[in-house]
């Protein structure tokens, strides 16, 4: 991979709103998705939300889908391409952190290894 | 019933407003410290405060916050009232928890939004203050190389207490300043254990 293809590791927060944009989606739609996709341990706050979807709507990542005039609250976002080739590199980056952490988890035994005698006193240093 | 109170920090003024909602009394409005309160029953609200973004051309700012304001309240929430940059919600407390900003990155370009405007209005006041001091020095140095006193001056109590204010708000605004930049280094010192 080049470094310039290389990407920041996302915050959970973007994951999931990309994820929710997979298909079209407004800004309720997203928290009620990401809820329902973390079994409610993540609920993502309005002004959070609000400054992600505009980064990523800079970003060229999803773009606007529909807009009902009427409500006014009804802006539905949707992946770009460039938004789903992003999404598709974090979860290989997601998939390599896991992987080697189920690896070295499984190999090493579930025991800590105790310091050597001589290195205890240095410990602090 | 109205209470006169003046905050500068917005989570203070949060705490103190979920505490007055818990005595059963909502927050409805707000003019110039004056924070008016309607009665509820203990505790039916969650209130935030907030400075929505304001980015982009001047003139584009008060449609960029109501399309922020219509958002917010798209999610559940409802708005309350506006004052300058500043924006409060509620939600009802039935409706589960109400928080704006709930990672790192989001709160930390929060408080340096609320930081930057705090900054330039701390220049502005100090600016005016210099400005005015020289003014007043230059009007007044010829009477007080004489030998009078600030008493002899006409209008000068008046015009050093204004100064004095207006050295005393610069103060306060840099005073926050210092407050946020504090609390973004907390939120990202917390970051890195996250």
């Amino acid at each position: 991979m080049d470094v310039a293809d290389r990407q920041a590791a996302m915050t959970e927060a973007v994951y999931y709103i990309l994820l929710s944009m997979r298909t079209p989606n407004h800004g309720y739609g997203i928290i009620q998705n990401t809820l329902e996709l973390t079994g409610g341990r993540l609920e993502l706050g309005a002004g959070t939300l609000y400054g992600a979807i505009n980064t990523l709507l800079d970003k060229g990542w999803i773009q606007l889908y529909s807009e009902d005039k009427k409500s006014r609250k009804k802006k539905q976002y949707i992946l770009t391409e460039l938004g789903l080739s992003a999404l598709q590199q974090e979860i290989a980056r997601l998939e390599e952190l896991v992987e080697n952490g189920k690896r070295i988890m499984s190999t090493a035994g579930m025991g800590l290894e105790l310091p050597t005698e001589g290195a205890a006193g240095l410990q602090m240093t | 019933m109205k209470k006169f109170k003046l905050y500068f920090d917005k989570e203070k003024e949060e705490t103190w407003l979920n505490e007055m909602c818990g005595k059963g009394l909502a927050m409805t409005k707000f003019f110039l410290g004056v924070y008016t309160f309607a009665p509820c029953e203990p505790g039916a609200y969650i209130y935030q405060i907030d400075m929505p973004p304001a980015s982009g051309k001047l003139w584009e700012w008060c449609q960029r916050k109501r399309e922020y304001v219509a958002f917010v309240e798209g999610t559940g929430a409802e708005y309350v009232c506006s004052w300058g940059a500043w924006v409060i919600f509620r939600k009802e407390s039935a409706k589960g928890e109400f928080e704006l900003y709930t990672d790192a990155e989001s709160k930390i370009i929060m408080y340096q939004r609320i930081r930057l405007l705090f900054l330039a209005v701390g220049l502005y006041e100090f600016v005016m203050s210099i400005i005015d001091t020289y003014n007043f020095w230059n009007g007044a140095k010829e009477a007080l190389m004489a030998g009078k006193g600030l008493a002899d001056l006409e209008g000068s109590h008046f015009y050093l207490s204004g100064l004095a204010i207006l050295y005393l708000m610069a103060i306060c605004m840099f005073t926050m300043v210092v407050r946020f930049t504090i609390k973004i280094r907390r939120v990202k010192q917390e970051k890195i254990f996250s």
